[in-house]
């Protein structure tokens, strides 16, 4: 057997109450090499297009990646892959933590389940070992609640992903969880409730093998030897995403009230000074020294009592700068709410700031929010919104719908207010302030995803600065970041290191050859091929979906209104000239943004581009 | 009077977040760095500069109103009063 991979899946058909084990085909190793490669491959081949994504015949697929319980830094990574309830398009969610490596030592490197179980249940891994069981207990508890109780009937080292309340209620962002650490976006936790799967648990024992050990020891000496040498690891491990908060916004990427202003006063109660006053713990996903996780504390005020995992960079500003909230204890206990319901925390304080926009504007009532005070900044509010949200009340059952639907449903002139595109909510970050991060947002399969293709080159100046309020070139940059990503996704690496420039495919090629043993590995250019390969057939499954050019998209707010201060003061969002570079840069049709019969054959996907006849009958 | 904002352990070489500095007349950024090294008594110049390089750290950025210096005139970039400059260290995140 090759290293790196268990050379096995499991596919677990609900409907039926079976699991059975397969091989990993030789052709998808080398094609697709693991990871998000096997996520969308599996998908495009088996789910067909235009079903309801909460329909038996929606598939979710987790994978692992051949680096996953290995000693190479930052591979413990696992991805959900399936049709996204709140986008309908093809998603990928990323999660940390343990789980991907106890699959892997449990004999598996992905699982993909289908169908319905007639009533809540959750699977149960062991060494290869593998049962269906019953649920029902389980049903309507909080994934905390739900991690403790499977494992006192199962291992008490047993290693869980599981939905809360919000994804059995199938709340379109609902999340899932595992051990605090989430696959936070795109509903797939909605996904897992609409198959009335509550869990899976996995325990497993058994060695990854390497193909050749000396090599791979020395790629991984050489990883270890980067991060130590490098000053961007004293500052994730200092304080992970916080560290960054006051000097994001500092670049005008912390948006405050729903992009509509740039500065947050009193915005200096995010700097880390302030944050690190929280923490009482550092701890890392497994397999990774920069342990970037924190547990924060809260002694005073109303969310006093509070220990748990630290909010993200992320949820600092839906819950805070985006509902113009600088309550940073309220923060704490908002990212507590979300993960013990299951819900990502970026949509649910986007669609509560996108509630507090229409509230100050009066298109919605204080009847309509069942009597909540949705002033910008009230965090009281905000922390009650959570709970309704999970729970489908009033309000909240309409803002579980995303703010898309949301706003259609409410009309009055909603729709010009919700930040999305593809019905993704728009994360932190104002891309009219680094316009190849916008047009990574707006190109995106996942809808408006940060991480899909970080602009490192914008922010961070990695692996060279570039002007981010300039267009020129910013086509090719963003296509260098998404494909970039896809590579290291299917390893499944963890993206903080490649943003700092301490993860490069070259890096990437030594560890995974030398794991796996497969020559063309080594080659980068084999695996920038095999990330264009990944994202060109992501593209694909949505234009399956009826995705094109126009569905490219952003809001009215960032094409046409200049920011109104800060350093891209002035600026609007120039999509039309942007895209029309991003298709030249992808050799995709610039009418439609349909990747070309030539592009497609280039990249070993014949079979694909001979179904692609007519790109135009594909058109919505 | 420009405004000058320390983060990381820029903030502890200088003592202070936020300075307010005088710019006289030959107001260039790299006149400001100057001043700073000086009122540090170094410490300010040893964290910024590349010892071997000999130049600025490349993953430190320098900030005008929000604007990386290398996108403006670098260290020639003229300084106006109000201006608010931002020292930032490698910053990894978000």
């Amino acid at each position: 057997m090759l290293g790196g991979y268990t050379g096995k899946l499991l596919q677990v058909d609900l409907t039926k109450n079976k699991i059975v084990e397969k091989s990993l085909s030789p052709e998808m190793i080398k094609a697709f090499i693991g990871g998000r490669g096997f996520g969308i491959k599996i998908l495009f081949d088996e789910v067909k297009p235009r079903i309801d994504p909460l329909s038996p015949e929606n598939k979710i697929i987790i994978t692992t990646g051949p680096l996953a319980g290995t000693n190479a830094q930052s591979f413990a990574r696992w991805i959900v892959t399936t049709k996204s309830p709140l986008t309908g398009t093809y998603f990928r969610s990323v999660g940390g933590g343990w789980f991907a490596p106890e699959l892997k030592f449990a004999g598996y490197d992905l699982i993909v389940v289908e169908g319905k179980a007639e009533k809540p249940m959750y699977c149960w891994i062991s060494d290869g070992k593998c049962e269906i069981k019953d649920a029902s207990h389980l049903w309507g508890i909080t994934t905390e609640e739900t991690h403790r109780l499977i494992r006192e009937e199962t291992d008490p080292k047993a290693r869980i992903v599981c939905i809360g309340p919000a994804g059995e209620n199938l709340v379109r962002f609902a999340c899932v969880v595992s051990d605090r650490r989430t696959a936070g976006r795109g509903g797939v936790g909605a996904v897992m409730g609409s198959k009335n799967l509550k869990a899976i648990a996995v325990r497993g024992t058994q060695k990854i093998g390497i193909a050749d050990p000396d090599a791979f020891k020395n790629a991984v000496k050489k990883q270890i030897e980067i991060y130590k040498g490098s000053p961007f690891f004293d500052a994730f491990h200092g304080l992970g995403t916080n560290s960054v908060v006051t000097a994001f916004h500092e670049l005008g990427h912390f948006p405050a009230r729903n992009f509509k202003e740039w500065a947050l006063e009193g915005v200096e109660r995010f700097s880390p000074e302030e944050l690190g006053k929280f923490v009482i713990k550092h701890y890392g996903c497994y397999g990774c020294i920069m342990a970037c996780g924190k547990i924060h504390k809260v002694l005073k005020g109303p969310y006093s009592g509070i220990g748990w995992d630290h909010p993200e960079y992320e949820t600092q500003w839906s819950f805070g700068a985006h509902c113009g909230n600088t309550n940073t204890e309220s923060i704490i206990a908002a990212n507590k709410l979300c993960d013990e319901y299951g819900l990502d925390t970026i949509s649910t304080g986007y669609v509560i700031g996108f509630a507090m926009e229409l509230y100050e504007r009066g298109v919605i009532s204080k009847y309509e929010t069942g009597g909540l005070d949705l002033k910008w900044g009230n965090h009281e509010a905000m922390i009650e919104m959570v709970r309704r949200i999970a729970l489908r009340d009033g309000l909240g059952n309409v803002l579980a719908e995303g703010a898309k639907r949301a706003s259609e449903k409410i009309g009055r002139g909603a729709e010009k207010y919700a930040m999305h595109s593809k019905g993704l909510e728009m994360p932190a970050y104002e891309p009219r302030a680094a316009k190849a991060h916008g047009l990574s947002w707006a190109t995106s399969p996942c809808g408006a995803n940060h991480c899909i293709g970080w602009s490192k080159h914008e922010i961070v100046g990695i692996p060279r600065k570039v002007d981010p309020l300039t267009v020129e070139n910013k086509g090719e940059i963003c296509r260098y970041n998404q494909d970039e990503t896809a590579v290291l996704e299917t390893g499944i690496a963890c993206i903080f290191p490649a943003c700092f420039g301490l993860m490069t495919i070259e890096l990437y090629a030594e560890l995974l050859s030398s794991a796996t043993g497969i020559k063309e590995f080594s080659d980068p250019k084999y695996l920038w091929l095999v990330g264009e390969r990944i994202f060109n057939l992501e593209r694909i499954f949505n234009v399956r979906e009826g995705f094109v050019r126009k569905d490219d998209w952003l809001p009215e707010r960032i094409q046409k209104e200049p920011v109104p201060g800060g350093p891209a003061k002035g600026q609007i969002f120039e999509l039309k000239e942007l895209l029309d570079q991003y298709y030249e840069a992808r050799g995709w049709d610039k009418e439609t943004g349909i990747p070309s019969r030539t592009k497609l054959d280039s990249l070993g996907l014949k079979s694909v581009s001979e179904r692609l006849e007519e790109p135009r009958k594909f058109s919505k | 009077m420009v405004q000058v904002k320390f983060f990381g352990h820029f903030a502890e070489i200088m003592g202070e977040r936020i300075l307010w500095i005088k710019i006289g007349a030959d107001n260039t950024i790299g006149c400001l760095l100057t001043e700073l090294d000086r009122k540090s008594n170094g410490k300010f110049k040893e964290a910024l500069i590349n010892s071997v390089a000999g130049k600025i750290h490349p993953y430190i950025k320098i900030l005008v109103n929000g604007r990386d210096i290398t996108f403006l005139k670098n260290l020639e970039t003229r300084l106006k009063d109000n201006d608010v400059i931002a020292i930032i260290p490698p910053i990894a995140g978000g």
